[in-house]
């Protein structure tokens, strides 16, 4: 694995640099039914396709944002800041 | 065996310092060589003709290839195992010596295992030592030592020096010979960096061994190796290019990193394009004794004549199925050789130049003819050829036999393709090329050269044009790059004009090898197929054809005949097996480069070296265990004062207007509630309820908080913190100040009369109450002060500026003298903790705890509309505990042991996470996990330590100072 | 009671190595390891590595950042992300050399004087306050600050740190952070007179790892180190903080 992915603030680096931050899935309101909690804590897509999901630049700005990859490939897509976030 | 095979005289095409004598030692004796040479080649010319013995029949094996890629001269060389020594240049003083040979090379007594080779059929280990089992126990060591390649020599530890190198490149080409340097020149000269590596000194490739002068344009007239020295000054004027000679690529990743292997560097280049100019490797025939010293590659033949000057033999039959038998043929001759017969398979003669001018000097050439087998003992004596047919199998008729002691081979080539499979590109066996040869690329990866199937210099150069323009043109985002690079047309001439004519491979013969790593011959592949083994990746798995060093670089070509010939398919339905990286052998060192081992220093470390030297490492820190003893250690911090160095907790400052929402989202307890100027200690779930760490949070200002962690866990809280501020739009910064803050804690009764000599801060306990928090001045430095009790004592944890680290650790001590103060380390700081029952994240919890059974349902504060791992709580306050995280006090003299099992009814029903002797209770005491029943005071437990059981009762309160007054 | 001293991480390196110590600003600094006209040239010809620790380190983030920085960065413009730059700040009591490296779009490390700590400190938090989402924090104390200096210095780094050095990549007036000997770190690009030179931070409690780690790599290139005196005179003629002192 030595794919390279753009940090939206130091561009494209090594994916040794980042942490992998899991699958990007909405996070269910409190008031949401029990089943639908425990499926967001415990049930994974993990798909064979293209995913967003998160990741962490550890090795260079230290910030957290969103990558569209490729699981078969690797490819990865598209980066970005998570919605809504202030891009610093 | 010939020793008198002497030098050939100095040429412009060696690569030899005639001027420069160096001796070197093979198995201590003295061998005398010139600079420039190879180790082997050395060996060669001072009459060395067997260089290993095989791998299983332990039979005489000569040199091959001469080019790095077989496995027949593996030598341990300046203490490491198997080089190859015809790669290795010769230095003043080299030790070399044979490696799986007993008790020499040329007297190998192990050779006796070829009289049992009927025994040891193909599959050998997997059916004979299966059953039963314990024989494969007793045969195992004696296998190792019989077989295996060299010896790891454990009490070397290399040369150092390994290091890496990041690099980055527009356009990489792997590969210098003509087509690789016109890439290189054709990228260059658009503008674009260019890194070209090859694995020789000199670039040229096959052209610096060759001096027949050439008839194409516009090099007409010049040798083959003036050629390539053109090319290179070539390479060396244009700007643009840098090259990487001596250096091999590893593999082709993703990401477009090419590690490069130069020396002991590991280069990691990344690059935008790739060009493949690797080449072909010439595949040796499969003919009876095949593997005798004297049969050779023809190309083999070419570099020790004339990059050496020294003669691979004296009397040489060449087998060839194309004009580039002639090419060897004529050098052969030039060089002096008796040229005893050159034998082509192709049933047409040849009309290429140096056929014409063999006729001339009366060589004998005959047609439709090839080798049945070598004649020899330890080496050829004799060639036997015999007739084949028009598809290059043997046909009827009887041999005859030509006195020889050199068989050169030039039957065919295999692309060193193997860049281009692990790039993505496909590869697709073509009968007219006779080789395989890309059918589909991948973006910004461009063939050129023989690996397409090319062979004239001019088709070469020219394909090595038009891959560094598609290279170029690929970089500029036009899509067309790859067809920019096609070859087709001169690939079709080459299909109509010469067609491939190969040897067949599979001749039914016995001691015919088609596997020289691994000594796999024909018949034993004949055997895997008919026990089912005939897809090729699995006949590689269970032959081990093409797994050994050469990395089916010498058999893949024979043994994928054998298969189609074995199952009635055709090559190209056979395919190839996967080439998967490294493609040269890479030593650990040089994967691991330098030797770096981060290592963080509190402030104060050295202040630590002088006292003890009893440190631990915990992650990257070293932290010390105890100055002089536990006891008095425990003594100063219970009744007088002491003073440990807590710098290593993780330290995280978080601001901004929305830094209170952020903490009361991430904690389980509020947070927005805390008052400026106060402490809480906070617990951080995940969604799941487990608890993931622990710490203080202490309030500065309205929008700034101060938060301490565990130790090894800064890095995740500081990750964990951010992630739930991302995208959330609040205005809040999360800053990991650990090491920005050396951070002291004074603890005990005294500490109070301490401190107050060095500060004007009012440290009475109205105006500096437990759990608060101020800003001010120690001795002069600026510091944080925070009255927390970790060890159970009245107490500050001082954090101030690291710089300053040194220098208030003195001043304390200094003035700790009049008080008894004492330095404590983490021992008796567990020890002073345990007491309290106050827990340690990770020690006394695990991943599967929640804070009702790890005790501290206090800080869930379910009254929150929202936090993490609310839900998952919320859901858990209903149920019934599992477990519990209990306190007990053994009841006899046993001294359990952090992570022994609790017993209960003679069963294991829990564990002991953290036991000391406590001072306190003048008994062993600690902190355990058991069933949520039996965590009740007084209950009887027993632990399990070391095949005895010890009895215990459970502890509900602190084992000291259960109401906190010392706090106070 | 003895002197307050400050000391960087480092310090019982430069001990063991023969430094000559001077107090400035409180920290105690390397003067020369004997002979600054050596150290002086060694840099000039071939590679040098030099304890700069106690340069003042404010961390300034927030949406604000530019409009903060626009405020306290009179008549000079503000960086672009990854790049850094020199500038002056004014102020009623503060005027002083400051160098701005733009980590981010929303985060810039100031670079002061030692000296210039408290002053700097008072003057950036006022300013911070009249701002919705700047904060600015003292982070002098948090990094190990090494330049590394000479002819050869992309050389050994590159040994270590996998950024891109050459064209394209790292050049003089940028900035960006990436692992250095394995640790986290911010590199910056300033060549002194022509002279290439990197400023690596990286975090304190790493200073001493990292120096010996560059040591260790650096020396098949013959890096040797240097103290003050040389760096001020390898330094002389451009606008620069330490000079100022």
């Amino acid at each position: 694995m030595s794919f390279l992915l753009k940090c939206p603030n130091c561009g494209e680096r090594s994916v040794y640099e980042f942490r992998f931050g899991g699958e990007y899935r909405p996070r269910p309101a409190q008031q949401a039914p029990h089943p639908v909690w425990v499926e967001y804590v415990y049930s994974r897509d993990n798909k064979d396709g293209v995913h967003k999901e998160w990741w962490y630049h550890r090795d260079g700005c230290g910030a957290w944002f969103l990558a569209q990859r490729d699981t078969v490939s690797n490819t990865v897509l598209a980066t970005e800041w998570p919605p809504d976030l202030f891009t610093g | 065996m010939s020793n008198n095979s002497s030098r050939l005289p100095a040429a412009p095409v060696r690569q030899v310092d005639y001027a420069q004598k160096l001796t070197f030692y093979f198995e201590g004796k003295p061998v005398q060589a010139f600079a420039g040479e190879t180790v082997a080649m050395a060996l060669f010319a001072a009459g060395r003709r067997i260089f290993t013995r095989s791998f299983k029949y332990h039979r005489p094996r000569g040199l091959l290839c001469c080019s790095g890629d077989c496995p027949n001269c593996l030598m341990h060389i300046d203490g490491q195992p198997n080089q190859r020594a015809c790669r290795v240049p010769v230095r003043e003083g080299l030790q070399v010596s044979a490696q799986h040979a007993w008790p020499s090379l040329d007297r190998d007594l192990l050779h006796v295992i070829e009289l049992f080779s009927r025994l040891m059929p193909v599959g050998f280990y997997y059916k004979t030592l299966y059953r039963p089992k314990f024989l494969w126990k007793l045969a195992e060591p004696v296998i190792r030592r019989l077989a295996g390649l060299g010896r790891i020599d454990i009490h070397n530890h290399g040369h150092g020096g390994y290091g890496h190198s990041y690099e980055f490149t527009d356009v990489t080409v792997v590969g210098g010979g003509p087509a690789g340097i016109q890439a290189a020149l054709r990228a260059a000269e658009a503008g674009v960096s260019v890194t070209l590596v090859d694995a020789e000194e000199q670039l040229g490739g096959h052209l610096c061994y060759q001096t027949i002068p050439k008839s194409q344009d516009p090099y007409e007239g010049m040798a083959g190796y003036e050629v390539a020295r053109n090319m290179a000054a070539a390479v060396r004027e244009q700007s643009g290019i840098r090259v990487l000679s001596a250096a091999s690529a590893v593999g082709a990743y993703e990401g477009g990193l090419v590690p490069i292997l130069q020396g002991n560097t590991l280069i990691h280049l990344r690059t935008k394009c790739l060009i493949v100019a690797t080449g072909c490797h010439e595949y040796p025939l499969v003919f009876r004794h095949n593997d005798l010293p004297g049969v050779m590659l023809s190309r083999a033949a070419l570099r020790m004549i004339n990059l050496f000057g020294i003669l691979p033999g004296r009397r040489a039959v060449v087998v060839t199925a194309n004009d580039h038998g002639y090419v060897v043929a004529l050098e052969c001759l030039r060089s002096g050789i008796d040229l005893a017969e050159v034998v082509d398979a192709r049933p047409k003669a040849s009309n290429c130049q140096e056929a014409s001018e063999l006729r001339g000097q009366g060589v004998a050439i005959s047609q439709g003819c090839s080798i049945r087998e070598a004649v020899g003992k330890r080496s050829v004596r004799a060639a036997r050829l015999g007739l084949i047919d028009a598809k290059g199998k043997p046909a009827p008729g009887p041999a005859r036999e030509i006195p020889c002691d050199l068989v050169l081979l030039s039957v065919g080539w295999q692309p060193a393709a193997a860049l281009l499979s692990q790039a993505g590109c496909h590869l697709e066996f073509d009968s007219l090329l006779g080789q395989a040869v890309p059918r589909s690329l991948s973006p910004g990866v461009f063939p050129a050269g023989e690996v397409m199937g090319l062979r004239d210099l001019a088709h070469l150069i020219s394909s090595g044009e038009k891959a560094g323009a598609a290279a170029v043109a690929f970089l500029n985002g036009q899509s067309a790059g790859s067809e920019t690079g096609k070859v087709d047309d001169l690939l079709d001439r080459l299909r109509r004009t010469s067609p491939a004519f190969s040897i067949s491979n599979a001749t039914g013969q016995e001691k015919n090898f088609v596997c020289w790593c691994e000594d796999v011959v024909e018949k034993d592949l004949k055997q895997a197929v008919v026990e089912g083994y005939d897809e090729i990746e699995t006949l590689k798995r269970y032959s081990t054809v093409s797994m050994g060093p050469c990395q089916g670089r010498m058999c893949a070509r024979a043994a994928a005949e054998i298969c189609a010939h074995a199952t009635g398919k055709d090559l190209r339905a056979i395919g190839t097996t996967t080439s998967r990286p490294p493609l040269v052998p890479v030593p650990l060192g040089a994967l691991a480069g330098e030797e770096l081992h981060p290592i963080k220093l509190s402030s104060i470390h050295y202040k630590h070296a002088a006292l003890t030297n009893q440190t631990m490492n915990m992650g990257v820190w070293k932290r010390p265990i105890v100055y002089t003893s536990v006891p008095e250690e425990y003594d100063a911090v219970r009744n007088h004062v002491g003073l440990i160095d807590v710098s290593t907790l993780g330290k995280l400052v978080v601001k901004g207007r929305d830094a209170a929402k952020l903490l009361d989202k991430v904690y389980t307890h509020w947070f927005s509630t805390l008052k400026p100027g106060r402490v809480r200690y906070g617990v951080i779930c995940d969604e799941s309820g487990i608890v993931l760490d622990d710490g203080t949070v202490s309030r500065l200002g309205d929008d700034h908080y101060y938060i301490t962690t565990s130790t090894g866990n800064i890095d995740f809280v500081e990750q964990w913190l951010k992630w739930w501020a991302a995208g959330t739009g609040w205005c809040v910064h999360v800053m990991n100040v650990t090491a920005a803050h050396a951070a002291l804690n004074l603890a005990g009764p005294k500490a109070r009369d301490l401190l107050s000599g060095l500060t004007d801060i009012d440290l009475s306990p109205t105006a500096f109450p437990y759990m608060a928090c101020k800003e001010g001045r120690i001795s002069g430095v600026p510091a944080l002060l925070l009255r927390i009790g970790f060890v159970g004592e009245t107490g500050w944890e001082i954090h101030f500026p690291a710089e300053f680290g040194e220098y208030l650790w003195d001043r304390l001590l200094e003035s700790g003298r009049e008080f008894s103060c004492r330095p404590f380390g983490v021992e008796a700081q567990r020890l002073l903790r345990l007491e309290k029952k106050h827990v340690i994240v990770g020690q006394d919890t695990d991943a599967l705890s929640n804070p009702y059974e790890a005790d501290m349902s206090w800080v869930v504060k379910l009254d929150k509309a929202d936090f993490v791992g609310r839900h998952a709580l919320a859901s858990l306050q209903g149920q019934e505990m599992r477990n519990r995280l209990v306190g007990f006090c053994m009841l006899d003299g046993v001294r359990p042991q952090d992570g022994n099992a609790v017993v209960i009814a003679g069963k294991p029903a829990g564990r002991v996470t953290s036991a000391r002797f406590s001072p306190a209770q003048n008994q062993y005491v600690g902190l355990a996990w058991v069933p949520v029943e039996y965590a009740k005071e007084g209950i009887r437990i027993q632990v399990h330590v070391d095949g005895q059981l010890g009895s215990a009762a459970i502890f509900e309160k602190p084992f000291y100072d259960p109401d906190g007054v010392r706090l106070k | 009671m003895s002197e307050i001293y400050k000391l960087t991480p480092i310090h019982h390196w430069h001990r063991q190595h023969g430094a000559n110590f001077i107090l400035e600003a409180g920290w105690k600094r390397v003067e020369s390891y004997g002979n600054a006209d050596e150290e002086v040239s060694w840099v000039r010809t071939a590679v040098g590595i030099c304890d700069a620790t106690p340069l003042t380190k404010i961390d300034c983030q927030g949406k604000d950042l530019v409009s903060f920085l626009t405020q306290i960065l009179a008549q000079v413009s503000v960086p672009e992300p990854g790049r850094h730059s020199r500038g002056r700040l004014w102020g009623e009591e503060v005027y002083c050399e400051i160098h701005v490296a733009r980590l981010t779009a929303g985060r810039a490390l100031v670079f002061g004087a030692p000296e210039a700590r408290d002053a700097l400190m008072a003057r950036f938090s006022r300013s911070a306050q009249g701002f919705e989402c700047v904060h600015v924090t003292d982070l002098t104390s948090a990094f190990g600050a090494i330049h590394l200096a000479g002819p050869r210095s992309a050389e050994v780094l590159k040994t270590v740190c996998p950024l891109r050095l050459d064209g394209g990549g790292l050049l003089s007036g940028l900035c960006a952070q990436a692992p250095v000997v394995r640790v986290n770190a911010m590199v910056m690009r300033e060549d002194l007179m022509g002279l290439m030179s990197y400023l690596i931070l990286v975090s304190r409690d790493y200073g001493e790892y990292v120096w010996k780690s560059l040591m260790s790599v650096g020396a098949k290139h013959q890096i040797r180190q240097f103290g003050l005196t040389a760096e001020r005179r390898l330094r002389r003629g451009t606008t620069d903080v330490a000079a100022v002192q």
